[in-house]
């Protein structure tokens, strides 16, 4: 698919200011980069305070300590447990990201191309769901888990986590499936496909950048999700996830900066990772798929 | 779809990879190890055999509390107890109390609560039990009379320990261990000449030593640390000046307008205005303020003995003593009481209640008292006096620092009156939060916030006195018998600790 | 049956879906779709909503079993709680700056980095997202320090690029300190918000960009008439979901201030949690009881009365455009 646009895209006349725009191109990320740098600046001081001594966190500027602390990270491992709470956070993480991603899609489908008796009533419960006060909601939830007798079981963590109107990827769903061209939709009817075959094999593939999007906020929501996953595991502590790991080094009386450092930076770099991941679906585009 | 997305992110790779051949071209040690805590040379723990039937099969035995210096304790005891019994695992959580404050309850309610876990310090522990959240451990220490029996007299205190008449929890360490003490950097007061002996031993004399610290230090280093509120600094100097707060039980009135906390407000405001505080105070907490005191920032700090351990490990040179009194060779001392948010209780409904049983039997037993010393390398006082005396017998170590703390508190710390304890229907009387409060209006008269101290400190306490009295009336409408009469003890002397029968001479 | 052999054979322009089968087999899918989406709002967004509207007319501390019904009480209390109206106006304050400086700023850069060519945008967006994903605990420890007035890092650096004299007291100067951390808040969420704008501008059609260009269109051109009115339905959510987030703040405050010096930064969120737990600060030692009856019914009186703000804005503002339309026509006519 790429091939053929690349292709098409070299068989015609080379612009005159080609180069203007590699050159224009280079400067921004000349001039992007030292910015990354300051905006990220934090983070790379929190990495340096995860092999730092609690001491020295506080003392000064440097970034590299003389003595790098890598016991902060095998503390971590090991006493907090972090090691048991990755797995049980990509498992909530995992799930609820399907579960979640999964039925916003199949929602934001049917909003986005069809009418049908209530769609008003509704778009007009996911208005409200934005705008609607609420006030503390904790127990409800809580009592809501317990009541289905999933507390104390990672489904109901991630069903917590994955649980509530997702607002903002039903309307990209929405929005993006609406721009999608009908004759898709024509064309596999005549290839004799039914309701959901044309959803699940025309219409997602294409969908690619929200589902990615999708995906990336789910993520972030569940990974580092912290006080829901500690109050519905309580009875199971070693299901608890990385984030109450992070959280369990402020004691009362002294708080263990190095060790919350190293947590968090083990907590950080899958997230990251995945997001570096699934960039390559935000460079795709509609055309892409049609100039074939 | 590879090429763009594929050389940027090798780019970013090699970007990684860059920095981190740097790192090790420089030849920074690498330590894998942590450093050693306190009690490292402790003798091993025996936990004795159990009287009762444990369970047998693989459990999880589950603890939550406030942690503190309670878990150099109680972190080797677990392992300890671990190893004997294999089928055991102890899962012991020490959070903050903001996080047991929230947990707590909420476990509770659907029945997950920890086996042991302490109530925190929001809920009145009477309503908890009242609530039905823990069972008396009467019926789970073995032989729990005999046990009882070795903790000395009054050391059950009623509504901290005792509830309607049964034992719900026990004192595992003593109480009154000194609020605040005047804790000093060694190193920057020889820079500055100040003699901690000579020169810091009245009001005058505190306010010129931190003024004559920070001039020598000249920016790099202050006179006396603070973190948002000064409150530690104003309740020290307030028991110097015999004045127990927020409500002086001899009179059974709020403070706030008396003549002692305003000579302790302008004592406040004065060294402020020297500029002898630590710039950045207002931005910090108290418990950040004493993680900076190892890097030399100023020379004085006013504050419990909360952070020697860490102190400790981050080689800090430092001293403590007594507050500074207003006139020479002053006395003082500070009323104490017991409870607070770390007692331990047994969840009602815990699974596994005999081990719960077991624990307890040792952790009050001379053996288990005389190990939480060793193991706590002395920063925890037992609560069977005995055992003080057998581990000094036996030679362990017990930290200087804490042999201070200890010798601090005993000239200091006396046991207060305590309404509650007088009559427990008090616990049901429950005030509403006013703020800002005493703490608060301390931090904001420092960075200028509050412009006219007296007559907020004056509106404070009229509000706080409306509270009581109308959470009074509710709780006598509910059926308590309560009165204002029961925060006033005419008969308390704070030089001597107040006992039942000052109680029952009421 | 691969999508691009379908769209091979469908092999045209994106066109207008507005129509749809209206079969009522397809309408039966319609509902079926949605049967999973609605469940799970129903049990964890509507739920809990209607349920803390319910705790807001209690008398509860949170912990009991019983909690006492007082009807309105919390609210008359609430009107007269000067703690709160501050908490209010420092919220809104966060908002009305905060959130379009966010939604543009991330904006400008979603702009910026959604293009093909820029080898390095991957990596630029995964720069700016990365706050975002930090714990807040760990940035407001990290930011207190780097904002700190003694020997902070920040301030070297200003006072060694001689933009300062003295080192600006960031979180101690209660004057500066709701600027600073709202200042910290837009930095750690821009990347967020910047996702959301880079989803919107993927759904316009690269063809109508190349289509406009071969017109000779410039870029302002471009984004007038061909981002703006895709993007303006996603704008709209965005601005409300910034909103919202920037009314709700409450993790790196609480880490970096705890809402002092002396309440300066105590933003709604704050104040609620502190009085739901009666916190305080976290050595204030305030003895006071935990009230979340009355927390709940702060969170709903505050949630009520952004609101009727926005709503009054709305109004408003249609009624601005009415009277200029109407005064475009008697002109013209």
């Amino acid at each position: 698919m790429s091939t053929t646009t690349r292709e098409r895209r070299t068989a015609r006349p080379v612009p005159r200011h080609r180069w203007r725009t590699t050159l224009r191109l280079t400067l921004l990320s000349v001039v992007l980069f030292p910015i990354c740098l300051v905006w990220v600046f934090p983070f790379i001081w929190v990495i340096s305070a995860s092999v730092k001594s609690n001491k020295e966190i506080f003392a000064g500027l440097n970034l590299i300590p003389e003595v790098v602390r890598l016991d902060n990270y095998v503390r971590a491992w090991t006493e907090a447990n972090i090691g048991k709470y990755f797995f049980n956070t990509v498992f909530i993480t995992f799930f609820s990201i399907v579960i979640a991603v999964g039925s916003t899609a199949l929602i934001g489908y049917v909003l986005g191309r069809y009418r049908f008796p209530g769609k008003k009533v509704v778009i007009a419960l996911f208005a409200a769901a934005i705008f609607l006060p609420e006030g503390y909601t904790i127990i409800p939830i809580f009592d809501l888990i317990s009541a289905m007798g999933l507390s104390g079981s990672l489904w109901g963590v991630t069903l917590a986590e994955a649980g509530g109107a997702h607002v903002v990827t039903t309307l990209l769903f929405a929005g993006y499936f609406a721009q999608l061209p009908h004759e898709l939709e024509e064309a596999a009817r005549i290839d004799g496909a039914g309701f959901f075959r044309i959803f699940a094999q025309v219409y997602l593939p294409l969908a690619k950048p929200v589902v990615a999007t999708a995906v990336i906020l789910q993520f972030m929501s569940s990974w580092n999700s912290f006080l829901l996953p500690l109050v519905l595991t309580l009875a199971r502590p070693e299901l608890r996830t990385l984030a109450v790991g992070v959280y369990s080094f402020r004691g009362e009386y002294l708080n263990d900066w190095a060790g919350m450092a190293a947590a968090s930076t083990i907590t950080l770099v899958p997230i990251i990772v995945v997001f570096l991941f699934l960039q390559r679906y935000f460079v795709e585009s509609i055309a892409g798929a049609l100039k074939s | 779809m590879t090429t763009s997305t594929g050389i940027s992110r090798r780019h970013a790779l090699g970007l990684f990879g860059g920095v981190g051949a740097a790192a090790a071209v420089t030849g920074c040690q690498v330590q894998l190890t942590p450093d050693e805590g306190p009690g490292g040379d402790a003798p091993a723990i025996e936990i004795p055999d159990p009287v009762t039937e444990l369970p047998t099969d693989e459990i999880t035995f589950r603890w939550l509390d406030g942690g503190g210096n309670r878990q150099l304790f109680q972190d080797p005891l677990f392992k300890a107890y671990q190893d004997k019994h294999t089928n055991i695992t102890v899962q012991y959580d020490a959070t903050n109390m903001d996080t047991l404050n929230e947990t707590v309850p909420l476990g509770v309610r659907n029945g997950t609560a920890p086996d042991v876990f302490a109530i925190g310090n929001k809920i009145p522990h009477r309503v908890a039990i009242d609530e039905g959240w823990c069972q008396p451990i009467e019926d789970i220490v073995p032989e729990f009379e005999a046990w009882k029996a070795g903790f000395p007299d009054g050391a059950f205190v009623p509504n901290v320990h005792v509830f309607r008449g049964k034992v719900y929890s026990f004192p595992l360490s003593g109480s009154g261990e000194v609020s605040e003490t005047l804790i000093y950097n060694v190193s920057l007061l020889e820079q500055a000449g100040i003699d901690p002996e000579r020169d810091l031993g009245t009001w005058d004399d505190f306010r010129t030593a931190a003024k004559k610290i920070t001039e020598a230090g000249a920016g790099n280093f202050f006179g006396l640390m603070n973190s948002r509120t000064p409150v530690k600094i104003a309740d020290g100097l307030l028991h110097t000046r015999g004045l127990h707060g927020p409500i002086d039980y001899r009179t059974g009135e709020y403070i706030y307008t008396t003549d002692e906390v305003a000579e302790v407000v302008e004592l406040i405001q004065a060294i402020n205005d020297d500029g002898s505080f630590w710039p950045d105070f207002a931005g910090i907490s108290a418990a950040d303020a004493r993680g900076r005191m190892p890097n030399d920032v100023a020379g004085l700090q006013v504050d419990g003995p909360y952070s020697i351990a860490e102190w400790q490990q981050a080689d800090f040179d430092f001293g403590m003593q007594l507050l500074p009194t207003p006139e020479a060779g002053g006395q003082y001392h500070a009323a104490y009481g017991f409870g607070g948010g770390s007692n331990v209780f047994v969840f009602a409904d815990a699974p596994y209640p005999e081990v719960a049983g077991d624990l307890f039997s040792y952790m009050g037993s001379v053996d288990g008292q005389v190990q939480l010393i060793l193991q706590t390398s002395g920063a925890l006082l037992p609560s069977i006096p005995e055992a003080q005396e057998r581990a000094e017998a036996s030679g362990g170590a017990i930290d200087p620092a804490y042999v201070k703390v200890r010798e601090l508190s005993e000239q200091v710390m006396r046991v207060g009156p305590q309404p509650v304890v007088r009559n427990g229907d008090i616990a049901d009387v429950e005030p509403e939060q006013i703020l800002p409060g005493w703490s608060d209006l301390l931090g904001g008269m420092l960075t200028g916030q509050v412009s006219d101290i007296t007559a907020e400190l004056r509106k404070l306490n009229d509000r706080l006195n409306t509270a009581l009295d109308e959470a009074i009336d509710k709780a006598r409408d509910e059926g308590a018998d309560v009165s204002r009469e029961d925060y006033v003890f005419g008969n308390w002397d704070d030089s001597v600790d107040y006992t039942q029968a000052d109680y029952d001479a009421l | 049956m691969s999508s691009t052999r379908v769209a091979a054979r469908a092999g045209l322009q994106p066109s207008d879906a507005r129509k749809g089968w209206l079969r009522s087999s397809t309408i039966w899918w319609c509902y079926l779709f949605m049967v999973p989406a609605l469940i799970l709002s129903a049990l964890f967004t509507f739920y809990p909503m209607v349920m803390s509207w319910w705790f807001s007319f209690l008398d509860w501390n949170g912990f009991t079993q019983r909690g006492d019904f007082i009807g309105l009480a919390n609210y008359w209390e609430l009107l007269r709680d000067q703690q709160f109206w501050n908490a209010f106006g420092r919220s809104m304050l966060f908002v009305l700056v905060g959130t379009p400086v966010r939604v543009l700023l991330a904006l400008l850069i979603a702009i910026l980095l959604n293009n093909q060519m820029l080898k390095l945008a991957p990596v630029f967006r995964t720069f700016i997202f990365i706050p975002v994903v930090t714990t807040a605990a760990v940035v407001g420890v990290v930011m207190s320090f780097m904002l700190g007035s003694y020997q902070g890092p920040v301030n070297q650096v200003l006072m060694a690029l001689h933009l300062v004299d003295a080192p600006v007291k960031f979180l101690s100067d209660p004057q500066v300190a709701l600027w600073t951390i709202l200042s910290v808040h837009v930095w750690k969420s821009t990347g967020q918000t910047m996702i959301y704008w880079l989803a919107a501008l993927q759904t316009v059609p690269v063809t109508y960009y190349e289509a406009a260009k071969v017109d000779g269109a410039g870029a302002f051109r471009l984004i007038r008439h061909i981002t703006w009115p895709i993007l303006m339905p996603f704008a709209i959510v965005i601005i409300v979901l910034t909103v919202q987030s920037d009314l709700h703040t409450f993790a790196l405050v609480q880490a970096m201030t705890e809402g002092g010096p002396y309440f300066s930064t105590q933003v709604m969120e704050v104040y609620i949690y502190q009085t739901a737990f009666a916190a305080g600060s976290s050595e204030s030692g305030n003895a006071g009881m935990a009230r979340l009856g009355y927390a709940s019914a702060a969170g709903c009186f505050f949630g009520l009365a952004t609101l009727v703000i926005a709503l009054a804005q709305a109004w408003a503002f249609r009624k601005v455009n009415q009277v200029r339309g109407q005064l475009r026509e008697s002109g013209d006519s």
